[in-house]
């Protein structure tokens, strides 16, 4: 009947309605999910492209800075690690794991991807790099600390898992150097601005001797690690550099044959690209918003830094001989004194502190005549020995303070360099087998004109520091050599740790130059009995207090012990 | 309805009454097969011109028959088909009425002739319109003797001498008992049934008796809604029906606004608003021309809303709009109406000079001192006395106008340090002139019915400057046609298109920064620069209003829908439709820049308003749905009465935006992006839904005594992912009418009606964003921060981490219980209706529970709080037709409601945010009684109590707050601020709305009618901040913040006054009973005094005369002349008075919000109209 066949078709039309499951299924139209992505290469590509700026920088300061923490150098306010006034820490370390969630977030998916390994290997070279720079960063400031090779959900168990011994850390780290080292794209593929296999092996040098040396020298410590192995981490160490130092790699130690010039300009280069030495750096573009304050604060003003006397003396004189700093300061003071030392001393020296006469700003003329002692806030260098490194007198903005503090220099920030392997090398050589690379050495010692690597005897050293407990003479004019080559560029906080050397800054207050008040007639700044400007004297009565069986670990944010009963409290917290 | 369709069927075929031999000469064959009585007249219409009038109960009641006829009169028929049903009928020409044999008979053969005391009466029937009530059946109670009006309503009867009393019923109307006495004639006036039996009301998916009903449901007539001036629905609604709360955004009652409505209180600490259904299809009813409204039903509990599952957990409103009728001739009805608005309430700002002296006392008092130097003063003072010669030394000798003076040779004085003299809130409000256009169309013929309308509503703000303003056209069109008995469509289109237009405050703020500019503005603040041109402070300033730009903003939406249903059989429908909306929303900002006039007489462009800008947002939201369903009614031994519901629906939205920018328009004559220079910027939105779900819904009465009902809704949505996207949504309800139990009838007479209801249901709300559980790839197209070549640039693209989504994040559950009692007394003209009711969100969207910190990521929100809301709502009804000329009603609803989060993750207890236990709206503060009234006060009580830890920033003097240490610990404070320890904290009051209410009362009186709408809260408590920003309240605030009325200026004075600083000069000055403290220009001197205390706690209580109406119909003598069938003349007013007790009387307490403070949004209106309405 023809009222049945209107009501048939309804009835077919509400069956219509009832079956189409795939209807709720709304996936967004601007964002991309997941699950489309991890196709290509490119996708991983991308993915990865987020931690470059990860990478330290010189930001709003200087990569000196980064040295502030430690002996080589100071800012206004004392230390707090040094002088022991750190307290536990509230609140959370969530962010602290924000990197490690997202590097593993790759590994749980870049397998999805379609297309040959070739294709991404690169990219997954990166990938293992990013997570051995993040876990390495965590090692060093925690130690021992969970491992985690999976993306974590809320409530998981794993979110409950006690720490990994470091040891477990540190192995894992390397794995993933191992892995990086391998399907990374070597520099002359990828370029000194992109993570490349010169680095990863750089990167490696770096890791394996933190861990060899931190396990060998925290021994019998509140630091001491179970089951330690140092000599297998210095082997890694070894075998990394041997691999690039041996192997046909694009590297060197920048050297154009003018001693007096080469070091100097080396840290102040905008376009590191075709320098050999520079293995990975970080390019600045000012237009791009991506410029640094590198020449305000060397050129201009100071950032507050203050190079230490502790730093300065242990530069040799420019025969290859100790030098008495001690002995010059009762003789000359001020900008006699500097004048003095630049001439008479390793040229490194002259290239990492302003010295009187030196050109600060071509364009202007403008020549450094005497530190800013008597300035204040961002000009002040207590000190008076004032950061050079990294400044360039040829850059446009040398002299300049940009409008606000504007971020127009464009010096580029090195992230590993030839020079680094080197030391690494020689320094763990001699810790495993007691051999001087004398001639890894003497690549740096040439390039600046200074005579061949000499070991002297530490007793003769009229500046000579206290590890704490004895090293060989080789060693110590090891760990000279590596602290002069490497004067601020940030490695002497992780130095002075992995060797247990509280000593060199224990009780003691970070001093400055035999102050000459001629030159400063209406300052009158805090004398120590060698007339060395003391600036901490107020602040520090009694040196640094730096608590030996607490502080080279930071302690672990009260509520995660809460949340987590597992976590163990690191020692003396 | 039913009663309409009656009465135009009879009454339109009875006026061509002649003696007609059609049904003699019409010859019928039909043949049936145990089939209802309706089927058998249906079949009859087939085959002949002939109407059937019957009650649908009467004909229900008779079952089914059997019989065959050929070649039959349509009387042989029915002799033989009614034989034995108690029923008969009666033609008339081609109308058969049918009714029971009682009512019909008698007027066929005279009673028995064998009584000889018998006398005839006679008299009309009419409704309270005036109109004749044809069919209206007239007994001698007590007897089987009777008749029915006829056409013209007119009836005469024979009754026996002793009869009583006449019962005149007529179905839908309310049956009248009249005295006979020894009156000959009767006039009778027969009211609509307002709670009879037959009287149905929208439910989801259908109608109900209403008497049937155990939902809570609420149902609003169009009588408050017609002939209206505010804009929206929403604002209408206002008053109308208990458990609604209505609130304003930042932007108050500006041109156009839309309220924000709750049904019992908040449901959710994340939003949730009641779902609107516009015939069955969801929408936005501010869209829709009020006059299109037939009637509105409140669903508010979760038994009645329970049908539409998880769009619905916070209640339903459910808008009808109206139909054309069968067999009704063309109707074409005018309304109109001009409005004139002005501001409601409008604060009073003091003259130049007072406020000049006052702010020096203030800033004497404390760390900021003089304001006005006395050389300002003087000059105010010349200004003020005229004397313009004072004031032409410091000018520019070709100055024209004194109100300012030049600073420098190149700047005006534009601001504080003027003399001008003004109250900008007179200057900046004026009033405005709307009106407001309607035409409808309606009619229809026995198969199809129409109707169509346009409607136009211009509304202007009351601000003298600047464009603002809010026009909608409404055109609609409802055609339903029957295309065979058992089968009809209906097609509706519905358009719409509202536009906005007002002053761009974009580059400073929002258009709320007009209210906070015009009350900071000072008296002093000059109009005109020394040239006569305006005056610009950067600020806000008559350029700015009406010169930097306006933004528009075009909505249009386009409705079709399409429904259709079919009966194919007794009881048994099967519904479709299908609506489409295509809704585009286009907004343009412009910002353009205003040049101000300097000393020089050089242009200087205001730095605010350079570049020009323009952006441009399109975007398109387009929307289906289809819903098929099936009823099926049916009864068991006449008693057991039966519904089922069964049906799908599936729903689509896809919403696409594109968003432009650019700025340096070239030219101010054509504005668009094309003729702009700047860089564009672009951003796009793109995001869609769907939803699809399936609902049943069972209802059950035994003799309509006792009522069962059951509903249950399955759900899914693609906001979730499979497997957390489907929800089962059940409900029921029960009911038991007592009145129509047998005992109850000694009480009949007394209460009419009493029943009683209960509901339990729980229902979800998916209203929650898209793609929390989904795991999305955030694509930054921001540039990296990492150059990967030596002088090139940053790469663009690339992706990060995917934030941790909720994998089991589900739906909010809302659990609503409902008692209700439903009563009426006297004849049904007092009805009392009682709900009681408890709404449970569990699994509301909360803070999650903190994770070890290992995780890496923020935590996403989770399903672990709980609110729960209790209330009571009262409603009563009085309704009277004194008589034919004269009837009137009062009715009162009463609401209350209280939320309490019961569950929240707070572990330390913080004041600061939620806490189990928390009320929502609970004020925290300080305990006050008085200010100190002297030194010697302040000294002896910081001798004992310790204020540091409350503030500590300078002195307390006297004329400061005195803040009590109730915990008696030697301090004031408020401890950790946690609820263990929250000091001298406690709480002082409630800032949510108790004890709304709303209440109208009108009467009709021959031609005219009156009607008044109140509505009002009775507790309300407000707190206000020591912002500085809330000036309007505190009057005193920084020196160019600082609004000043003169409900200000009763302030704590301490010191003598002078010609330049103090209120008044001398002792007069001194006022140490003060209601206001010490005021200070310095914002950390006034907090000292601005902590929330019991002292300045104000009540927020109102009262509102929402409507009041006054209108007269004109005579049917007078119509009959004009050719006319209606003429209505009226006046109605909007907001014409309020009642408040906040000490500044220009806070509109409807409008308290706007992000710049209290008091600085648009406030309602007061509407005064005419209007009138014609029918042809």
């Amino acid at each position: 009947m023809f009222k049945h066949k209107y009501l048939f078709l309804l009835i077919v039309g509400l069956v219509g309605l009832v079956s189409c499951e795939d209807f709720l299924d709304r996936p967004p139209l601007d964002a991309i999910g997941n699950e489309s992505y991890w196709y290509t290469s490119s996708d991983l590509e991308r993915y990865v492209l987020q931690f470059y700026p990860e990478f330290p920088n010189h930001s709003g300061y200087v990569m000196a800075r980064e040295d502030n923490g430690s002996d080589n150098l100071t800012v206004s306010g004392a230390d707090p690690v040094m002088s022991g006034a750190r307290t536990i820490r509230t609140g959370n370390w969530r962010s602290e794991w924000s990197n490690i969630r997202s590097i593993n977030f790759f590994f749980d998916n870049y397998s999805k991807v379609e297309g040959g390994f070739e294709t991404y290997k690169h990219f997954l070279g990166e990938a293992h790099f990013f997570k051995a720079w993040f876990y390495f960063g965590l090692l060093k400031r925690y130690g021992d600390i969970p491992w985690y090779t999976n993306t974590l959900e809320p409530n998981s168990e794993l979110l409950m898992k006690p720490k990994d011994p470091r040891t477990v850390v540190a192995d894992s780290i390397l794995v993933h150097l191992d892995k990086a080292i391998e399907y990374l794209d070597a520099r002359s593929d990828a370029g000194n601005t992109r993570i490349n296999k010169e680095a990863a092996l750089a990167f490696k040098t770096r890791v394996a001797l933190y861990e060899g040396t931190w396990q060998k020298y925290h021994a019998g410590t509140p630091f001491g690690t179970t089951g330690a192995q140092p000599n297998k981490y210095l082997q890694a160490c070894i075998d990394a550099a041997e691999e690039l130092i041996d192997g046909s790699y694009t590297k060197g130690v920048y050297s154009t044959g003018n001693p007096n010039e080469d070091y100097y300009f080396l840290f102040g280069m905008e376009n590191m690209s075709s320098v050999n030495e520079v293995l990975m750096y970080r390019v600045a573009n000012a237009s791009e918003g991506l410029g640094n304050n590198v020449q305000a604060f060397t050129t201009a003003r100071t950032g507050g830094m203050a190079v230490t006397w502790s730093l300065v003396t242990s530069y040799l004189g420019k025969e290859g001989q100790p030098f008495d700093y001690l002995g010059l300061s009762g003789e000359m003071k001020g900008n006699d004194f500097l004048t003095e030392i630049a001439q008479n001393c390793d040229p490194r020296l002259q290239a990492t502190v302003w010295m009187p006469g030196d050109l600060r700003a071509a364009n202007t003329g403008n020549v450094f005549d005497k530190p800013y002692i008597d300035r204040g806030g961002e000009e002040l260098c207590p000190s008076g020995f004032q950061v050079k490194k990294f400044s360039n007198p040829d850059s446009p903005q040398a002299g300049l303070f940009g409008s606000g503090g504007a971020r127009d220099s464009e010096t580029g920030y090195i992230l590993f360099r030839y020079a680094e392997v080197l030391l690494n090398y020689a320094e763990a050589k001699f810790e495993l087998e007691g051999v001087v690379e004398y001639d890894v050495l003497n690549l740096m010692r040439s390039r600046v004109g200074m005579p061949d690597f000499e070991v002297h005897s530490q007793n003769t050293d009229p500046n000579r520091v206290d590890y704490g407990y004895q090293i060989a003479d080789e060693l110590y004019e090891i760990r000279r050599e590596r602290r002069v080559e490497l004067a601020l560029e940030g490695h002497r906080i992780d130095d002075y740790r992995r060797w247990a050397a509280h000593a060199l800054f224990q009780g003691e207050r970070p001093l400055g130059y035999p102050f000459d008040e001629s030159e400063f007639p209406n300052l009158s700044p805090a004398l120590n009995e060698n007339g060395l400007i003391d600036y901490f004297a107020g602040q520090l009565p009694n040196g640094y207090l730096f608590r030996e069986n607490r502080d080279y670990l930071d302690n672990i944010p009260q509520d995660e012990l809460t949340l987590n009963p597992n976590l163990e409290q690191n020692p003396g917290w | 309805m039913i009663m309409r369709l009656l009465f135009a069927l009879i009454f339109l075929t009875l006026m061509q009454v002649s003696a007609s031999t059609y049904s003699q000469n019409t010859r019928l064959s039909l043949k049936l097969e145990n089939a209802g009585f309706t089927e058998l007249f249906s079949r009859i219409k087939q085959q002949s011109e002939f109407t059937f009038v019957y009650n649908v109960d009467d004909v229900e009641r008779l079952g089914n028959i059997s019989c065959e006829f050929q070649e039959s009169t349509v009387e042989q028929i029915l002799d033989q088909c009614l034989k034995s049903t108690g029923m008969t009928y009666e033609v008339r020409d081609k109308v058969v009425v049918l009714a029971p044999r009682e009512t019909l008979a008698i007027n066929k053969r005279p009673v028995d002739t064998g009584q000889p005391q018998v006398r005839t009466i006679s008299g009309t029937v009419t409704d309270t319109g005036g109109q004749p009530l044809p069919g209206v059946s007239v007994v001698v109670k007590g007897t089987t003797a009777g008749t029915v009006t006829d056409a013209n309503g007119e009836f005469s009867l024979r009754i026996p001498i002793d009869a009583e009393s006449l019962q005149f019923s007529f179905v839908g109307m309310r049956t009248e008992e009249v005295a006979v006495e020894d009156r000959t004639t009767f006039s009778i006036v027969m009211e609509e049934e307002t709670f009879g039996i037959e009287e149905v009301v929208a439910v989801g998916y259908g109608t109900q008796k209403k008497l049937n009903v155990t939902g809570a449901i609420d149902v609003i007539t169009n009588v408050f809604l017609e002939n209206r001036q505010a804009s929206t629905v929403s604002q209408l609604l206002q008053g109308q029906s208990s458990g609604m709360t209505f609130s304003v955004d930042n932007f108050g009652f500006q041109p156009g606004a839309e309220m924000n409505i709750d049904i019992r209180g908040i449901g959710s600490l994340n939003g949730g608003e009641p779902y609107i259904l516009i015939d069955g299809i969801p929408g936005d009813m501010n869209r829709l021309n009020p006059e299109d409204i037939e009637s509105i039903s409140v669903l508010k509990d979760a038994a009645a809303s329970a049908i539409f599952g998880a769009r619905a957990p916070y209640g339903v409103v459910l808008i009808t709009t109206k139909s054309g009728q069968t067999d009704k001739k063309i109707s074409i009805t005018y309304s109109g109406s001009i409005t004139h608005a002005t501001p409601a309430q409008l604060p009073r700002m003091l003259d130049s000079y007072t406020h000049a002296r006052v702010l020096n006392e203030a800033g004497e008092n404390g760390r900021v001192g003089t304001i006005y130097t006395n050389g300002t003063v003087d000059r105010i003072i010349a200004f003020q006395e005229g004397n313009i010669d004072y004031i032409r030394q410091f000018t520019v000798p070709d100055a024209t106008h004194f109100e300012t003076i030049p600073a420098n040779s190149r700047n005006w004085i534009s601001y504080g340090d003027a003399n001008a003299n003004y109250d900008w809130f007179d200057e900046f409000y004026g009033s405005a002139l709307n009106h407001k256009q309607n035409l409808t169309v309606e009619g229809g013929s026995k198969s199809t019915t129409y109707y169509f309308s346009a409607g136009f509503l211009g509304q202007e703000g009351v601000l003298n400057y600047g464009t603002d303003n809010y026009n909608r056209i409404n055109v609609m069109g409802k055609l339903k046609t029957a295309i065979t008995d058992w089968w009809d469509f209906t097609y509706q289109p519905r358009f719409m298109k509202s536009t906005r237009v007002y002053p761009n405050m974009d580059r400073q703020g929002t258009y709320d920064l007009i209210f906070h500019q015009i009350a900071r503005t000072m008296p002093m603040t000059p109009k005109y620069n020394g040239y006569g041109n305006y005056s610009i402070q950067s600020l806000m300033s008559i350029p700015v209003l009406e010169d930097a730009g306006t933004n528009t903003t075009e909505v249009t939406e386009n409705w079709h829908s399409f429904s259709t249903a079919l009966n194919p059989a007794k009881g048994w429908e099967v519904n479709a439709d299908f609506a489409y909306r295509a809704e585009d929303y286009f907004r343009s900002d412009v910002g353009l820049t205003i040049y101000e006039q300097l000393v020089d007489k050089s242009l200087r462009a205001l730095g605010t308003t350079d570049p020009s800008n323009i952006r441009q947002r399109h975007h398109s939201n387009n929307y289906w749905t289809t819903n098929v369903y099936s009823t099926y009614n049916f009864n068991i031994k006449d008693r057991h009465n039966f519904g089922i519901l069964a049906g799908a629906q599936l729903e689509q939205n896809i919403y696409r935006e594109l968003d432009a920018r650019k700025n340096d328009l070239i030219v101010e004559e054509v504005l668009s992006l094309q003729t702009a220079l700047g860089e564009p910027v672009v951003i796009e939105d793109l995001s869609h839904w769907a939803t699809q779900g399936y609902f049943s819904r069972l209802t059950y009465n035994y003799d309509e005594k006792y009522l069962f009902e059951a509903n249950i809704r399955r759900d899914g949505t693609s906001r979730f992912q499979k497997g957390n996207r489907w929800g089962t949504f059940p409900s029921f309800s029960v009911g038991w009418i007592i009145s129509k139990e047998n005992f109850w009838s000694p009480m009949e007479d007394m209460i009419n009606l009493f029943k009683l209801r209960g509901s339990w249901g729980s229902l979800g709300n998916q209203n929650v964003s898209p793609y929390q559980d989904l795991n999305l790839i955030p694509l930054q197209t921001s540039p990296l921060n990492w150059i990967f070549s030596y002088g090139q640039t940053r790469p663009i693209g690339y992706t990060g981490t995917p934030s941790l989504v909720s994998p089991h994040l589900t739906w909010e559950t809302a659990t609503t219980k409902n008692l209700g009692i439903n009563t009426a007394f006297l004849g049904n003209r007092l009805q009392a209706d009682f709900d009681w009711f408890e709404r449970v969100t569990t699994d509301m969207i909360g803070p999650s529970e903190a994770q070890p910190g290992v995780l890496g990521a923020s935590l996403p929100q989770a399903n672990n709080s709980t609110l729960r809301t209790r209330g009571w709502e009262l409603v009563m009804r009085w309704n009277h037709n004194v008589n034919r000329d004269f009837s009137y009603f009062a009715n009162l609803n009463l609401y209350d409601s209280k939320s309490v989060v019961t569950k929240y993750l707070n572990p330390t207890g913080t004041l600061s945010t939620w806490y189990e236990g928390r009320e929502q709206g609970e004020i925290w503060g300080y305990t006050a009684y008085d200010l100190y009234r002297s030194q010697e006060e302040v000294d002896a009580y910081l001798a004992s109590v310790d204020l540091t830890r409350l503030w500590d920033d300078g002195p307390w003097l006297s004329g400061d707050v005195k803040y009590e240490d109730i915990n008696s610990d030697g301090y004031v404070d408020n401890g950790s601020n946690t609820l263990d320890d929250h000091g001298d904290l406690s709480i002082i009051g409630n800032s949510t709305p108790h004890y709304q209410f709303g209440f109208s009362a009108g009467f009709n009186f021959k031609g005219f009618d009156f009607s008044m709408l109140w509505k009002g809260t009775l507790k309300r408590d407000l707190a206000f901040s020591s912002n500085i920003d809330e000036n309007m309240f505190w009057g005193f605030t920084v020196w160019n913040r600082s609004s000043v009325f003169p409900e200000h200026l009763d302030y704590y004075r301490d010191k003598e006054g002078d010609k330049y600083s103090g209120l008044y000069e001398g002792e007069a000055n001194i006022n140490l009973d003060a209601y206001w403290p010490r005021p200070y220009l310095h914002t950390r001197e006034n907090n000292k005094n601005r902590f929330p205390s019991t002292r300045y706690l104000q009540s927020g209580a109102y009262a509102r005369l929402q409507n009041v109406q006054l209108g007269y119909n004109f005579s049917d003598k007078l119509l009959n002349q004009l050719h006319l069938s209606r003429l209505r003349v009226y006046v109605s007013a909007e907001n014409l008075v309020t009642f408040h007790k906040l000490p500044v009387k220009g806070i509109d307490p409807v409008a308290i919000g706007g992000s710049w403070g209290t008091g600085k949004t648009y406030g309602a209106d007061r509407l005064v109209s005419l209007g009138l309405i014609v029918t042809l």
